[in-house]
């Protein structure tokens, strides 16, 4: 293997090329060709908006035109330490741009309408902590929503158009705070390269950058690490400050991420004295002990409704596991066709075959770097990334248990952390053998891509991966879904009622309509909605709730968070629509209510009329 | 040699002037930009500023403590705010950017003193050479056209429309007049036919209202001016309106009900 080239090579090679009038600079071309790689995905979104079928071909050339490039460029000896970060940044903004391709009008992921929820209640009401009918534990982690709401207020923004500033602040926050941390470590090469791999995350495209407490939360806790290991090696005093500030934002936007960071900083504490080395590194444990402090006073104090949201979620999770390895429940089944109320679809063989084998070509990669890292001295920052590596594939193992799925996707946007840089230390991209100089840079640029193109497919179902006719244009007109076009009559007409509606239609009223809904199995609106007779039950579950207002929606897509925001389309471009029984409509009309808002599928009864 | 210090002092301005801007302003692209200085930009800055005085530290550490710290600030900024029971409006968020750029700013210079000169005099001009200028362009027009194609609505050949119909009491009450709109969401203009039907009565209240797509109409009915009513409605009666579409027969196409009240 080659060696790597010093730093100051790289900078006097830069040198030269600015001073020479004819060569162009690498990171404008790379520039242009991030920027038609969206162009392209935007192009893919817009076919599929407008019902044409797109080839996902086109969609995987954008987004192979944004990664592959900068990929590239980054494995290369060539390019200076601010080159490698703005690449970086390049490619976060890059990727988010895509997410943005897909919803370019409007919120539209189940979790992004309930954090609007609470951005518009804060907005409203000049304060914090209203309440969420449909999270209740959301209003109670309100970093992200006040800092929406700030944006809203001051701006005059709405709030989609803040929520993807701050979102995007937090982008670009991941990418910077993943390059400190490993540079700190590994020098810039590696990196970038190590963040770079981070974005081939399965979650890294769509759902963590969706409008969620997570997306913020998940940057802050990388850049406080950051932070933690920079004042390890320096001590500067000055670093106080954004690990305390960035602890602080961590602790009151997203309870999961809190409790992870206050882990990792226990776990950086304890990891010399596993380590049996004596370091002349400070030890993290007062920035540890403020975090579990902060996370404990927080829980207990303000957001103690997290504990009852939690709980169910990891009993099910420990269950789940013993079940499937007792046999007792079938393993959740890997690329599930996903059922849109009115279609199945399946995952192409093509893309299924490259998701799996991205999986031992990152466990190869892995290892190579890991090898890398055990042989140049493991230090407890080392050791705590290379455990976060190993454990990633350890969760692996919990897509296979349907209740632990959850579990185990929401721990890989941390763990992935680690094989980021395991990856990045792997060194593949210094074998240059003499005839294919460029081998190993190509070679990992390629298991990059890969990669990327495994996480995305791992991550989001296919069907829904471009964006769906949301708004569309017809003889000039502007005209929205229906179940849209519900919220916003609900805002107009009867804002700020109680309405008990399908999971997927709620958000809508909760969001666009302002209205308190009722929904899901808790209490059972769901079963009240979807039964074809009226029980004394729902007449108490409706009664004890005080709710007035019932939307239903004569299509299953109602209850089915990911579609139901969308137009429903004709046979045989998609299935027939799914109906649910007339008389689960009919009932809330023959038990006295009157239709007060009829749309085809949806229909609002009045339970109270004349009041 | 004097010390300088120009990147306090346009900060400085900069916030106070977007202070005012948000303060003053309507609304639109001015007071969000406005906006995006004084809450997304500045107080980062000036807090890096603060505790990294010029040399300390890397430019990728600067820039990763300007980011944290912006979103710090508003995030936390909005709990300690409200725990003060001042409502998180207008002036609060801008007094609280203000504050702590403002503060930052004082703590940055005091540190610096006469040693942390920040002088954009001696800045070179950037050099941008003709071929990364026109990538960069050309960078620019591909996202504006991203943009632009992104955010335009477009025809969906397969999408079903649909149209809305609903009936509710007027301001005046239940019992004294309702209001009955139709929006249409149809991928073409629309002829409908309105009927209001009390019990065996029925009374055509529009014979044809066209309506092109994304477009609405709206009636208002007083009550004694419907079907069978006079003089006067019984309480409990069920009004239903009944929208039918021209170019089919048949069953009402949609359907909306409402008791009347007690007068």
């Amino acid at each position: 293997m080659t060696a790597v080239a010093p730093s100051g090579a790289s900078d006097a090679a830069e040198i030269a090329g600015l001073r020479s009038p004819r060569r162009m600079h690498p990171a404008a071309l790379l520039v242009f060709l991030a920027t038609l790689g969206y162009l392209i995905c935007v192009v893919a979104n817009a076919l599929s908006r407008a019902t044409l079928a797109p080839s996902p071909l086109i969609f995987w050339a954008g987004l192979g035109l944004i990664v592959v490039p900068i990929a590239f460029r980054l494995t290369g000896s060539e390019a200076s330490v601010r080159e490698r970060l703005f690449l970086v940044c390049l490619l976060g903004l890059g990727l988010y741009a895509v997410k943005l391709a897909r919803d370019p009008f409007a919120f539209t992921y189940s979790d992004e309408l309930v954090h609007a929820y609470n951005a518009v209640a804060i907005d409203r009401h000049e304060a914090l902590y209203s309440s969420n009918p449909i999270l209740p534990a959301t209003p109670y982690y309100p970093g992200l929503e006040g800092a929406t709401a700030a944006l809203m207020k001051t701006g005059g923004l709405s709030v989609f158009s803040a929520g993807v500033l701050v979102v995007g602040a937090a982008r670009l926050l991941i990418m910077i705070a993943l390059f400190v941390l490993f540079d700190r470590i590994s020098g810039p090469r590696v990196a970038g390269i190590a963040a770079a791999v981070y974005t081939a995350n399965a979650n890294y495209l769509y759902f963590d950058a969706q409008f969620s407490y997570e997306s913020l939360a998940l940057p802050v806790f990388i850049a406080v690490l950051a932070c933690v290991v920079l004042w390890r090696r320096s001590r500067r005093r000055a670093l106080w400050v954004p690990i305390v500030m960035g602890t602080a934002t961590v602790v009151v936007t997203h309870h999961l991420s809190a409790i992870a960071l206050a882990v990792t900083l226990t776990v950086l504490c304890l990891t010399p004295f596993a380590l049996r080395r004596r370091t002349t590194s400070a030890n993290p444990w007062p920035f540890a002990l403020l975090a579990v402090l902060m996370v404990a006073t927080w829980t207990v104090f303000v957001g103690n409704a997290v504990i009852d949201y939690l709980a169910p979620v990891f009993e099910g999770a420990a269950e789940g596991v013993k079940t499937t390895i007792r046999g007792d429940t079938p393993p959740r089944a890997l690329f599930k066709p996903v059922q849109t109320g009115a279609s199945t679809i399946e995952v192409p063989l093509l893309e299924r075959i490259l998701s799996l084998a991205a999986v031992p070509v990152l466990a190869a990669l892995v290892a190579l770097g890991l090898r890398q890292v055990w042989r140049r001295r493991l230090g407890p920052v080392e050791l705590l990334l290379a455990l976060a590596a190993l454990a990633y594939f350890g969760t692996l193992g919990l897509r296979l248990s349907p209740t632990a799925w959850e579990v185990g996707n929401r721990a890989s946007g941390f763990l992935f952390v680690g094989v980021g840089f395991a990856v990045g230390c792997s060194r593949l991209e210094h074998w240059a053998p003499r005839r294919v100089p460029h081998a190993g840079r190509v070679l990992l640029t390629g298991s990059i891509a890969l990669a990327l193109l495994g996480g995305v497919v791992a991550g989001w179902p296919a069907g829904l991966r471009l964006s769906q006719p949301l708004v569309i244009e017809a003889q000039g007109g502007r005209i929205e879904s229906e179940s849209l076009a519900m919220g916003n009559w609900l805002a107009e007409w009867l804002p700020e009622r109680r309405f008990a509606a399908p999971v997927g239609d709620a958000r809508w009223a909760l969001v666009n309509g302002r209205a308190t809904v009722f929904t899901g199995s808790h209490p059972d609106i769901q079963d009240t909605l979807f039964i074809p007779a009226m029980a004394p039950w729902m007449r108490e579950i409706l009664r004890d709730n005080n709710i007035r207002y019932v939307i239903t929606d004569r299509r299953f897509r109602g209850a089915v968070p990911a579609r139901s925001p969308y137009f429903s389309l004709r046979p045989p471009f998609e299935a027939e629509e799914i109906l649910i029984e007339p008389y689960a409509v009919k009932k809330f009309e023959d038990q006295g209510g009157v239709r007060v808002f009829d749309s085809g599928h949806i229909v609002i009864f009045d339970r109270e009329p004349g009041l | 040699m004097r010390a300088r210090h120009d990147d306090l002092l346009v900060v400085a301005i900069l916030s106070a002037t977007s202070a005012v801007g948000i303060l003053l302003l309507p609304g639109g692209v001015p007071r969000f930009c406005c906006a995006a200085v004084l809450l997304l930009c500045a107080p980062g800055y000036a807090l890096t500023a603060a505790l990294f005085p010029p040399g300390s530290v890397t430019g990728a550490v600067r820039l990763l403590s300007c980011v944290l710290l912006a979103i710090a600030t508003l995030a936390t900024g909005s709990v300690l705010v409200h725990a003060t029971t001042v409502p998180l409006g207008r002036p609060a968020w801008t007094t609280l950017a203000l504050a702590v750029t403002a503060a930052a700013c004082v703590v940055a210079f005091r540190r610096r003193g006469a040693h942390g000169t920040v002088s954009f005099a001696g800045l070179a001009r950037p050099r941008v050479r003709r071929l990364d200028a026109v990538l960069l362009v050309l960078a620019l027009v591909a996202a504006s056209a991203g943009v632009a194609i992104s955010r335009t609505p477009l025809p969906a050949k397969e999408a079903l429309g649909y149209t809305q119909l609903w009936m509710l009491p007027g301001v005046a009450g239940p019992g004294d007049e309702v209001v009955i709109g139709i929006r249409s969401a149809e991928k073409r203009s629309q002829a409908y036919r309105l009927e209001l039907v009390a019990g065996e009565d029925r009374r055509v209240i529009q014979a044809r209202i066209v309506l092109a797509p994304g477009r609405q109409y709206q009636q208002r009915l007083r009550l004694p001016d419907a079907p069978a009513l006079s003089p006067e409605p019984a309480d409990g009666t069920i009004l239903t309106a009944e929208l039918y579409r021209l170019d089919r027969v048949g069953d009402p196409y949609r359907r909306v009900t409402i008791k009347v009240a007690s007068r």
